[in-house]
Order: structure tokens, then C-alpha cells, then sequence
């Protein structure tokens, strides 16, 4: 035999090459340093409302007045219209306060957006991680084991799939909202926010779980799993070390689109006032907020929609980025 | 066109890809000739550019960054510097093609007769009616039984053997003057595959269609083709008469292909040989002869670059080695008995 | 051909079935209240609570219940909503479900045509600008909320450009009805449509160009090529008419989960008195009998439109009609 004239360099795991064609790929660079930008700005909150704006953005504070261009303003003004009937909450005045106005309780937009942007991305979040460590163990357990757990698994997540995602989030949502969650001893208020959390997760299950197993049942017949079968080695560890590896890329690569949906879905429900309870914000409350200010204050309900389509946008972005760079067959929102 | 002239002449064919900045050349300098009623088998091992030459001259690459230079004059004209537009009327008219895995060749959602009758509609002005009995002749022909019933039947609901018929009909149903069959038997069963090289055999005379038949069985080239051509690391090897080539391969690789095939009598040897290591990539193709570094014959004058010349041991053999020319050739391959180790 | 449908049947019943049973376990098993104090709405009278429980058998077993309300919903349709002063509910449903249908068809009809131009379009010119531009297009679509997108638009188009010549004709919101003025039906509706369409457009633009782009590479496109057949027919005839067995699957599903109630938002921004507006009213007045019927409802009429899309599923796909 002849020496192999492999000169080809070390190649490297896939992560590390995925990592390597991501830094290479400028949206998605960008989608992450919006994203940063975003979630910095959201944490940093309380120091605005109470450094910068010097405004409680839980208060109404309808009778207020603040001090704007070495004047005093109200904070509800009379209408344009020519009687001057009825009041609108101040518009943006660009300034350290009331930045972006006020809703139609006074209080501080810019603040309370940052509060909002706060718990839709917490709940966003938690609700796609949560999703993909349920998918991972409902996909992995149906597609490992077969037979009747897989026959009994796909049959429950048809049932859930054919109720309309929106309305299954609200029939749980309404549910839990009159009367919050009592199992057992454990109660869980109606205005927790691991209500919609839990809510939002379950409700994606179907969607997230399907490529899980279809990637298991793949790798189930794979040489490398029927070998470890052959030497004996147990159910527990080839899931862990076998299976769970491979199949890590897919919900990897899930992340950002389900939290992508699940950001959309949670502002959904806030803005059918099922979702996060006032005087809680979130991106969803405040375009209800906005809803009725849409004519006179249109930036009320505008500047969260921005932010949502950011996210929701850079997430998209970066779960494109992901794909490509790891590999992933699409893993599209539907199968 | 001047009498005598082959069908097709292809002449210093290059095809190179772009990757990363760089030219990888997939195809280096082929040079190939078929005439009337010809069957020419293009050989080669999976890698070698058999199939890219095919599709460079049925102008089917449109991988963007490809660059195709060289020569193809069919029936006088160069299909290399054709419009996209002239070219797609000699596609299925002029020449056909029929592909490797008849599986995957048909679109699975229209049946055999309807994909058959949408050939023959866009290159002659048949009505549906014409079309559809053109079809079922054709099928006939072929050897498909119930050739009416047939047509309507989807792809996957035929055998592989049926559905490589059915293909050979829809290339030959506008009767093209040259069939390129891209390992027409490969996906086949055994017996499978002599029918279908037994019908392509008899193209040339109830068709009068040259066939430019690509494979990597030296056995299936023995049986059907008249001339052969060895493909090595997109480069020719050797050419010639598949007689002449059989019989005395001047090439150290031709040697070692034909080395390889199991003998049909005599004792049966304990290994059939091998040739050690694997072709180079593209990239890293030696500059002097590509077979060099697993070829028992070779020396220092087989490294340097250029990649040796042809040599032309007859009017009708060519091979791309120095071991002729430097006086010291194989030795004929069925006098001897010592081919067994190369 | 009729052991696969048969089949399909019976996995159709069963989902029913489960389905019914976990839109009842939601709302009436869920630990925390008393579904009685649920149905009654709030602050109901004790007498009304006694009349609610003797009614849907709250003292009784659960699979007792479950039966109860079957038979309210499906056979007697005699559901009442408690919150609305006794107003029967599947009645309700059914005035509000063509509102619904002619906004979610008009959407559909948008949104296949557009997304089939703009898959087809890109994937013809995959790798371009133009390639790039709408799919960064359609990943905006997806991106935007429905409900905030429907109103900017309504602020674009009934104050602050109304006044234009390019939005002077949009009516006030609401519905005409089909059967009262075509015209304004029709005029009341392209905007809910368009804004409705947006995020479908986006979905299927991405999955069409995606789906082309994987069966380009099909060795039978490569014959259709060789046959000397010209791009576009290769592309229109061949390419989406394979890519169009995924897309009709797909269209089927969210097409029946749209007018089963998907499009409540685009309703309420849009004061469309369909399904989703009646479920969101519920919303409001916690009326739990109507949501709860209209889940019930939806979601019965998304498995029998499943089903409808796998018979379809079988004319499109011969190599379906042959197998399991």
C-alpha cells in the first residue's frame, strides 16, 4: 500500500466548524448584535426608569406634569380637535422623559417598553427552551423506543396539532387566567409569568417534537447505534451518547425559531389580555395599550411592534444562519 | 457536412469549476471522435469525469462558475459555442441521454406514456393522439410488454428494468443521431442489464443512432462498444479499438482494469489484483502523468510536468504513456500470463 | 385505494374523539376551580350555580359530564352562554363562520398566488439579488405580528393617508355582507385579506423556493433538461408540479386552521364579526361555554379538513395511491 497522500488539515467537530461559517456569515452576525443590543437594553430598565426617565412605568399618573423645554406640561393633553374635547396622553418629546409619550394612563412608554421587552424575551425564552427540552424527550422517547410509546406519542401530538396553535394557547390561557393553577398544594397565581411560559411551550410541542423523532428514528438504524447495541451496551447510555449528540444540531437549530414563535405567540396572547397581567408589561399589552391611541398616539403601539419584528426578524435570521451552518436538513415550521 | 467526417468530434475538451476563488479542473484536455453508427465507451472509475464530460457536451452544467473550453463539432456544428436556445432543439431531437438510475430519471407525479408523448410533442408537430401511438410503438419496440397499459402506469410502479426501457424509448422516440447513456446498466440486475445492453447493441442498426456509452465495467464495454476510450483522473489514457485496447493495453491503468476482471476459464485465481491507493483529487493531480504515483512502471521521467503525449501505437490506438515511447511497452495482455501482476 | 381511506377513517374518528376529550379536560378538569363558577361567569347567583350544575352534571363523574357536554354541543345544540344572557351558542357560531370563511378564502387566494411567484421567482434565480430580496422579503412577513401589522395599516388607511387618492376608497371597518353588496363586501375585505395574506406569503414563499431548490437537483429534472424541454417548462411542469404535493398538504392544514378560528386577530383588529371576534368577545366576558364550543367546533372542522386534504393528497401523488 502506498502511503494516503492526505494532506488535507485536521478537520474540526462540528461545532466548531459551525461556529466558524457563522462568524463568516454577516446577517447573521448582525441578527446577534441587534438581539444584544435589545436584550442589554431590556435588562437595563429599572436603571432608565429610575436614572434616566425618573418615572414609575407601573403607575398611572394621569394628573402629572413634567417639566419640558423649561415648561411645565401636562402629562394629558387636550385633544387637537377643534372643541378640545376629550384628553390624549403626551406624544414623544425626544426627551430623557416620556421619550417616546406616555399611554393613556401617563405612563412612560420608552420605560415601560424596556419592562415589557424584559418579560416577553424572559417568556419568549423560557418557553422555547422549556418547548425543546420537552420535544427532545417526547421526540427522543418515540423515536428510541417505537412501537406502541411512538404509536401512542404521534397519535397525542395530532390531537394536539389539529387545534389551531392560537386557540389551543387560549383555551389554556383563559383557563388558567380566571382562577390560576392549583395542583395539589401548589398554586400558582393567575399573573405568574410561568403561566404563559408553560402555555406557550406546550402549545409547540407537536411542531418541535416531529423532526426530533424523524432524526431518531434515522439514527436508531444507524451502524454506530447497532453497534453499541450488539456490545450491550445500555438503553440510558446510548441515548445519552449516542443519540442526544446527533440530534443536539436539530434543536440547536430549532432555538431561535421556536423562541421566534413563541415571542409572537406571547404577544398575541398579552394582546388579547390573556398573556402577561397588568400592571406587568409586555410587548403584547402595550399595543393593546396603543390599540385605542392608534389615531391620536400612534407611536404607543408602533415602538413595540418594531421591537417585536426586530426579534422576531433577527431570530429568523439567525436560525437561517444556524441551519446553513450546521447542516441541518430544514427544519421549517411545518414537519 | 464533408463526407467521412465523424458525427461527432470533440476536440481539447476542458471542464473546470470554481471554488473558493480557485479553478478546479474536473476535465482535462479530452480529445474523441464517433462516427455513424458508432458505439464509443467512455471508461473511467466514479470521479474520473465521465459523466461531466457528458453533460459539458449536452450543455446540462449550469453550476454557476463553470468554465467549459475545448471543441464538440456534431454534424459540423460546435455544441460548446451554441445558444442556449439552438442547443435545446438538438437536445432530445438530435441527441439523447439516458441516465444511470432509471429510480429517480421520471418525474414521479406523470406517467411513462405522458413524459414519452411531451418529448415527442416538443420537437415534432404531433397531435396528443399521434404522440400517444408513436408512444406505445416505442415501447413495443423496447420490449416493454403491454406497451398500451404501460404508458399510463406511473415510474414507480414499474420494475427498474421497465422504467430503463421506457427511458431508452423516450430517447429515442425523436430518433437522435447519437444516444449518450450515462451507466445505463449500473442500477440493474445482471440479466437485466445484458437485455438492455442487447437492445442498445441493436440500436444502431433498427435506429441508425451512434451511442456514447459511459461506464466503469470493462465487461460491458467488451461486449457493446466498437472504440473505447479510458478515462483517468480527467485525463485520456488510452484510446483505440476495444479489440486492439483488450488485447494489447499500452497503458499501465488499462492493464490493471483489465487485470482485475475475473477470468472466464482457467484456474481461478486466489486474489484478483488490485491497484493500490485511489485516484487524486482534482486539486492535487500530480503534474506529470496522474497514474504515476500508483503505477508499478513508473519512473522519474513519468513525474515531471507535462502530462505525457499520445502515442500513437497504430492509426486506431493512442495511450498517454511513456513506456512506449521509451521502447519498453506492456507486453500483449493474452500471450502472456504474467498480467495478473501489475 | 378504499383500505388506505378506510383507514384514514378510522384515524379521523379517533382524533375526533381525543380531541373532544382535550378540549373538555382544558376546560373542565383543570385542577384549580370549580367549572362550575367557570361556566356561571362571574359573580353568578348561588341559584344560577345550583341551575349550572344540575344542568351539566358537575356532581356526577367526569365521563358523565364529558357525555353531557357532547350532547349539548353536537346533538341538542343547546349550549348557553351564561355570560350573554342565555344566548344559544352554536347558533352563534354559525351566523359568525361565513364571515370568517370570506375573509380566510380571499387571504388564501392572495397568498397562493403570490407565493407561488415569489418561490418559483427566486428559485429560478436561486443565488441572485432578486433571490435574496424576496426572501428577505418573506422573512419579514413572517416576522411581523398580524394584529400590530393590521393596525398600522389601519392607521395608514383610515387617517393618515384616508385623505389620498390611494386610500380614499377603504370603507369604515367592519363587513358588508356577500349577499347584500358584492361590490362593498368586496371592498371591505381587500385589506383584511392583504394584511391576513402577509405571513403566509412569507411561510410559503420560503418553503416553495426551498422544496424547487432540493428537486432541481432531482436527477429527473436533469431528463426533463436532456428531453430538450425549455427552463420554464421544466421548471413550471415538472419542478412545481412535484413541489406543489407539499405545498397543498401544507395549504390544506392552515387553511382549516384559519377559518376554525387562526384568523381571530386579524378579525378583532379589523371589527370582523367572524368566529375569532366571537371567541375573543368570550374573552372578554370570560364566557366559557362559547369558547369552549368554538374550540370544539374548530377543531372538529380542522381534523375533517385534514382528512379532506389527505384525499387530495392521493390525486396529487400517484406514488401515495399505491402504498400503506
Amino acid at each position: 500500500m502506498t502511503q494516503p497522500s492526505d494532506t488535507r488539515p485536521f478537520s474540526a467537530g462540528p461545532w466548531t466548524s459551525a461556529l466558524r461559517s457563522l462568524l463568516r456569515n454577516h446577517s447573521a452576525l448582525a441578527s446577534v448584535a441587534v438581539l444584544a443590543f435589545i436584550i442589554l437594553a431590556s435588562l437595563c430598565a429599572p436603571f432608565y426608569a429610575h436614572h434616566i426617565a425618573h418615572t414609575n412605568p407601573f403607575l398611572s399618573d394621569v394628573a402629572g406634569t413634567i417639566m419640558l423645554n423649561g415648561q411645565e406640561t401636562d402629562i394629558m393633553q387636550p385633544n387637537d380637535n377643534p372643541l378640545h374635547l376629550g384628553l390624549s396622553p403626551i406624544g414623544p418629546t425626544w426627551q430623557a422623559t416620556y421619550f417616546l409619550g406616555a399611554d393613556s394612563q401617563g405612563r412612560d412608554i420608552m420605560a415601560r417598553l424596556l419592562y415589557g421587552g424584559r418579560n416577553s424575551l424572559l417568556i419568549s425564552f423560557s418557553a422555547a427552551v422549556l418547548c425543546l427540552i420537552m420535544s427532545g424527550i417526547v421526540g427522543i422517547t418515540a423515536g428510541f423506543f417505537g412501537g406502541i410509546t411512538d404509536i401512542i406519542l404521534c397519535r397525542l401530538m395530532d390531537i394536539m396539532w389539529a387545534v389551531p396553535v392560537y386557540l389551543f394557547a387560549i383555551s389554556l390561557s383563559i383557563v388558567t387566567i380566571t382562577s390560576g393553577l392549583q395542583i395539589g398544594p401548589f398554586v400558582i397565581e393567575a399573573d405568574n409569568l410561568l403561566i404563559p411560559i408553560v402555555i406557550i411551550a406546550l402549545v409547540y410541542v407537536p411542531y418541535a417534537a416531529r423532526p426530533v423523532r424523524g432524526r431518531v428514528i434515522a439514527l436508531r438504524q444507524a451502524e454506530f447505534v447497532t453497534a453499541a447495541k450488539c456490545l450491550g451496551v445500555p438503553r440510558w447510555r446510548i441515548i445519552l451518547h449516542d443519540i442526544l449528540p446527533n440530534v443536539s444540531t436539530t434543536l440547536v437549530v430549532m432555538g431561535p425559531l421556536l423562541m421566534a414563535m413563541a415571542l409572537l405567540a406571547e404577544s398575541a396572547l398579552s394582546f388579547l389580555s390573556i398573556g402577561v397581567q397588568a400592571p406587568a408589561a409586555s410587548w403584547g399589552t402595550i399595543i393593546l395599550d396603543g390599540e385605542g391611541l392608534i389615531y391620536t398616539r400612534p407611536m404607543v403601539a408602533i415602538a413595540p411592534g418594531m421591537a417585536i419584528v426586530a426579534v422576531v426578524l433577527a431570530l429568523n435570521i439567525l436560525g437561517d444562519g444556524l441551519r446553513d451552518a450546521l447542516d441541518v436538513r430544514d427544519t421549517s415550521r411545518r414537519e | 457536412m464533408p463526407v467521412n467526417a465523424p458525427l461527432l468530434e470533440v476536440q481539447n475538451l476542458c471542464v473546470s469549476f470554481a471554488t473558493r476563488g480557485q479553478m478546479i479542473p474536473i476535465v482535462e484536455n479530452i480529445s474523441f471522435s464517433i462516427g455513424e453508427q458508432e458505439i464509443l465507451g467512455l471508461v473511467g472509475e466514479s470521479g474520473s469525469g465521465k459523466s461531466v464530460t457528458a453533460m459539458a457536451l449536452m450543455g446540462l452544467i449550469d453550476a454557476p462558475g463553470v468554465r467549459i473550453t475545448g471543441m464538440a463539432l456534431f454534424k459540423g456544428q460546435d455544441l460548446l459555442a451554441m445558444s442556449g436556445k439552438q442547443l435545446r432543439t438538438l437536445r432530445g431531437q438530435e441527441i439523447a441521454m439516458i441516465f444511470q438510475d432509471p429510480m429517480t430519471a421520471f418525474t414521479p407525479v406523470y406517467t411513462i406514456g405522458w413524459q414519452i408523448d411531451e418529448q415527442l410533442r416538443v420537437h415534432q408537430k404531433l397531435s396528443r393522439r399521434q404522440a400517444r401511438a408513436r408512444t406505445v410503438e416505442l415501447l413495443g419496440e423496447m420490449g416493454v410488454p403491454d406497451p398500451l397499459n404501460t404508458a399510463n402506469r406511473y415510474p414507480h410502479q414499474l420494475s427498474g428494468g421497465l422504467r430503463q426501457r421506457a427511458m431508452i424509448a423516450m430517447a429515442l422516440s425523436c430518433n437522435p443521431s447519437l444516444l449518450i447513456a450515462d451507466e445505463p446498466t449500473t442500477a440493474l440486475d445482471v440479466t437485466v442489464q445484458a437485455q438492455i445492453l442487447d437492445l442498445m447493441r441493436n440500436l444502431r442498426k433498427t435506429y441508425g443512432s451512434s451511442v456514447l456509452l459511459i461506464t466503469h465495467d470493462m465487461g460491458v464495454v467488451a461486449e457493446t462498444c466498437d472504440k473505447t476510450l479510458v478515462l483517468y483522473s480527467g485525463r485520456v489514457a488510452e484510446t483505440g479499438t476495444t479489440q486492439a485496447l483488450f488485447a494489447h493495453p499500452q497503458h499501465p491503468y488499462t492493464a490493471a482494469l483489465l487485470a482485475s476482471i475475473p477470468p472466464m476459464s482457467g484456474p481461478r485465481p486466489e486474489r484478483l489484483p488490485a491497484i493500490p491507493g485511489s485516484p487524486p483529487q482534482p486539486l492535487e493531480r500530480p503534474a506529470g502523468c496522474a497514474f504515476a504515483p500508483r503505477c508499478t512502471y513508473s519512473h522519474a521521467t513519468c513525474l515531471p510536468a507535462p502530462p505525457p503525449a499520445f502515442h500513437a501505437i497504430n492509426s486506431h490506438h493512442k495511450v498517454a504513456c511513456l513506456l512506449p515511447m521509451e521502447g519498453t511497452p506492456l507486453p500483449p495482455r493474452f500471450s502472456a500470463n504474467t498480467t495478473a501482476t501489475v | 385505494m378504499i383500505i388506505p381511506l378506510m383507514r384514514r377513517m378510522g384515524q379521523t374518528i379517533f382524533v375526533l374523539f381525543g380531541i373532544s376529550a382535550l378540549v373538555f379536560a382544558v376546560f373542565f378538569a383543570t385542577p384549580g376551580a370549580d367549572p362550575t363558577a367557570r361556566i356561571a361567569g362571574r359573580n353568578a347567583a348561588p341559584q344560577t350555580m345550583e341551575k349550572v350544575r344540575k344542568e351539566y352534571g358537575f356532581d356526577r363523574p367526569l365521563p358523565v359530564q364529558y357525555a353531557i357536554m357532547m350532547k349539548k354541543l353536537f346533538i341538542t345544540r343547546d349550549l348557553a352562554s351564561y355570560a350573554n344572557r342565555g344566548e344559544r351558542v352554536v347558533p352563534e357560531i354559525m351566523r359568525a363562520a361565513p364571515v370568517t370563511l370570506s375573509l380566510v378564502t380571499g387571504a388564501a387566494v392572495i397568498w397562493v398566488v403570490l407565493s407561488i411567484g415569489m418561490g418559483v421567482l427566486a428559485a429560478a434565480f436561486k443565488g441572485s439579488w432578486l433571490d435574496r430580496l424576496l426572501m428577505m422579503l418573506g422573512l419579514v412577513g413572517i416576522s411581523i405580528p398580524v394584529f400590530w401589522l393590521g393596525q398600522v395599516v389601519n392607521l395608514i388607511t383610515q387617517n393618515s393617508y384616508h385623505d389620498t387618492w390611494l386610500f380614499s376608497w377603504v370603507p369604515g371597518l367592519g363587513y358588508v355582507p356577500f349577499t347584500q353588496s358584492p361590490f362593498d363586501w368586496f371592498r371591505s375585505l381587500v385589506i383584511p385579506w392583504c394584511v391576513l395574506a402577509v405571513m403566509f406569503v412569507g411561510i410559503y414563499s420560503r418553503i416553495l423556493r426551498a422544496d424547487l431548490v432540493a428537486i432541481m437537483g432531482e436527477d429527473f429534472m436533469r431528463t426533463a433538461r436532456a428531453k430538450g424541454l425549455s427552463p420554464t417548462r421544466v421548471l413550471l411542469r415538472h419542478g412545481l408540479r412535484t413541489a406543489l404535493i407539499t405545498f397543498v398538504s401544507l395549504f390544506g392544514m392552515d387553511f382549516a386552521q384559519l377559518v376554525g378560528g387562526g384568523a381571530l386577530l386579524t378579525e378583532v383588529v379589523f371589527g370582523l364579526p367572524g368566529v375569532g371576534r366571537l371567541t375573543y368577545q368570550a374573552l372578554n366576558s370570560l364566557d366559557l361555554p362559547l369558547i369552549m364550543a368554538t374550540v370544539m367546533y374548530s377543531a372538529v372542522f380542522v381534523v375533517l379538513a385534514n382528512a379532506l386534504v389527505d384525499a387530495a393528497y392521493l390525486l396529487l401523488d400517484p406514488r401515495v395511491r399505491d402504498a400503506r
